[in-house]
Parts: structure tokens; sequence; C-alpha cells
């Protein structure tokens, strides 16, 4: 059985291939920017602060600079990467780079992302069994230009990274936060994960994995989630179709068969199809099953996939 | 992609008239080019050429009615 190849990466204040990652929110509930987030460059930080009475709203929170949690939690799932039901996937490669203000201790007193893959015990990814774990600043030639180029220490906060590479087996991949049930605490991170699953058609919709309602379950049942919005396998292209004509007749999507390398589009036309897609998934044809009635939903549809995968691509002061 | 020209890209503009003695092989604006479907060739008439990625595809309207398009063949 042919497998493909998943991969994203998804930022939570910081940056993938930043050089200074000093993104930091202040705790110091003495100072008078209490609450603020500086040094934020992609999606936002997290904050958790369980006191809504003294502190209704930090300004992080206002200025759309982090995302607060109003309870605490030992551990936390923040997102889940990838979900297939009745499909077998590998997790082959993460690495995290989580930032948080309290340093490190065998018991992990740092708040750190971590993917864990389901079914399987968190044993052999909370803790040091079989990765390396390290405060800032560390060697790594290949990712970190900086350390390697000129060391630092930055000034708020710890940095630790975590990278693991080998093969589990498993049916879906939650991103936790490991928090320690720590209260009035900021964390910030970047996690990269490679994973591998069965071959299989795609169905190309973005989907939001945590809105309940009926259509995401049935086809995240159906034909696997993840949270790149492109690596979806289903079992048969034109069940596919027919079920995504039927739930979604009003939104742009597509559906690569893999036995025929054909991609069906539907309210959508290759003007719409990202180059780097067409790179990924290399398809022979196109089908344009329904020009789009309305631009407007092909280009929330191209808008979405790019904005996800601009999450896989190097800034562009590193290139 | 850089400047140079590719041996096997479509001509622009229309491309050059067939010789004096053969027929023309399609009516005027539209050539006809044989992909491969599968295990067969067919020969379908062009409507455009277009660039995608790294590839380029030519767009027919196919026997069953959509609009397709099909790498080029090269």
């Amino acid at each position: 059985m042919p497998f493909a190849s998943g991969q994203v990466a998804i930022y939570y204040g910081t940056y993938g291939g930043t050089r200074s990652p000093n993104t930091y929110c202040v705790h110091d509930t003495s100072r008078s920017d209490y609450g603020k987030c500086y040094g934020i460059e992609s999606g936002k930080a997290y904050f958790v602060q369980t006191d809504t009475t003294t502190y209704p709203t930090l300004p992080c929170e206002a200025e759309g600079k982090c995302t607060r949690f109003t309870s605490t939690a030992s551990t936390r799932t923040l997102t889940t990467i990838f979900s297939y039901t009745g499909k077998q996937a590998i997790l082959q490669y993460f690495q995290t780079r989580s930032h948080s203000p309290y340093g490190l201790d065998p018991n992990i007193g740092q708040v750190i992302l971590v993917p864990i893959p389901s079914p399987t015990s968190s044993i052999w990814f909370i803790g040091t069994h079989n990765y390396e774990i390290s405060t800032w600043p560390v060697y790594e030639p290949v990712l970190n230009y900086k350390a390697y180029l000129n060391p630092y220490t930055i000034s708020v906060g710890n940095v630790s990274i975590i990278r693991w590479s080998g093969s589990m087996f498993c049916s879906s991949l939650p991103l936790i936060a490991a928090e320690a049930n720590y209260n009035n605490v900021w964390y910030a991170g970047v996690t990269s994960v490679v994973w591998a699953y069965e071959a299989s058609p795609l169905a190309l919709i973005p989907l939001d994995y945590e809105r309940e309602y009926i259509p995401y379950q049935e086809i995240r049942n159906a034909f696997g989630y993840s949270i790149n919005g492109v690596d979806q396998p289903g079992w048969n292209a034109d069940d596919i179709i027919n079920t995504l004509r039927e739930l979604f007749p009003d939104r742009a999507w597509a559906v690569l068969d893999d036995r025929t390398y054909a991609l069906y589009l539907y309210n959508l036309t290759p003007d719409y199809v990202p180059d780097w897609l067409v790179d990924k998934l290399n398809p022979i044809g196109m089908k344009v099953l329904q020009p789009p009635s309305d631009s407007s939903i092909a280009k929330a549809w191209m808008d979405e996939l790019n904005r996800r995968n601009a999450y896989n691509q190097l800034p562009s002061e590193v290139i | 992609m850089s400047g140079r020209a590719q041996p096997n890209q479509p001509p622009q503009g229309g491309g050059s008239p067939p010789p004096a003695n053969q027929p023309p092989a399609s009516p005027p604006g539209k050539r006809k080019v044989r992909i491969r479907k599968g295990k067969r060739w067919v020969e379908v008439e062009v409507d455009d050429v277009i660039q995608k990625g790294r590839f380029k595809y030519v767009k027919f309207t196919d026997d069953d009615g959509f609009e397709t398009y099909w790498v080029y063949p090269e």
C-alpha cells in the first residue's frame, strides 16, 4: 500500500524560522502593562488567567495578540492536526519550540507544546525518554541560524525545543499544551509535524474540526480530517464527490482521485487552484464539475488553503 | 521559469499555417492534440493552454461535457 505525506506547521505567537523568538507576555501583576504581549509574529500566544473579576479582559486579548483561558489545566488540547477514522497514519517527525516564563525542571516546569498520537501513551512523548529538551540557546545548525551564528539568551522566559522522529501508528494527532495547572502563565510556540497516511482519494475542503454540527462530523468520519485542508483521505472519489455535493452544495471544494490523478473542481476553476497545490498533488487532469456561481465562494476556498499552507513556508528573510 | 523558449511549448498566436498541399486539421483557432487518458490516446480540440505550477495543461470540453484540463503532451 503506498503512502502519502502530510505536513503542517502551526504558529502560536511566534514564527517557524524566527531568529529572535522573544515572544513574551507580561504576567507580573504589579506592572502597569500586565497582560500585554510583545513580539507576536504569527498567530496568537496563550494566556491562562482564571480571575475574570479582577481581569475581565486582558490587554493582549483586546489587541488580538493572545487567546485567553479562564481555567487551568494539566494538559489542554489546542487543536487536532489530523484524525483518520479507519485509515492508518504514521507520525514520523515533529519539532516544537515552546516559550513560557518559567524555567525547566525535570518535571516539566515549563509549559510545552507537544503532539501526542492517539491511541498511545503520553509517557513516550512528555518527559525525557526519547527526545532531547534544552534551554535556549540551542545549537541547531539547520533550523536555527541565530543560535548557530550568534548564540544569545532571551531576556524573558525560557525556550525549549523538542524534536522527535520515528514511526508511530495512530489514527489521530491532537496537539497538546502541557500546562501543569499553572495559572497566570503565558506561552507561545510553533509546532511542525510530518506524517504519512494511506494513499487515497482526497477531499480538499478546509474544515474546522471543532465545529460539531452534523456535516462536519459526517465528513470527518467518512473522509478523515487534517488541519491543512488538503491531506484528508477518503475511500472512493465518486462517493466523496456525491457526499460533498449533498453536504456542501454552496461551498467550493475539490476531490483528487488517486487512481486516475484527476482533480475534480466544484464551484472552482483552475484559476483558483494554487500553484503549490498542483505541485503537491501532480494532477494529470482537472475537471470542472461546476464553475463558481459566485467568485467569492471560490476565492474563499483559495484564500483559506493559502492561509493554512502559508504556515509551511519559511519567512522571506530566511530564504 | 526562465525566459528561454521552451521546446515543447504550443505555438502562441495560432502557430504556423498547414502546408499548402494538406487540408487544415481543424477549424481555424482550434488545434487538435493527442492526450493520454488512462491507457488510450485520444485526440481533443484545444480551447486554450494554461500553466499551473510546473505543469502545462490543455483546455477542452470532454465527452462528458465537463470543462477539462489535461497535462499537455510533451
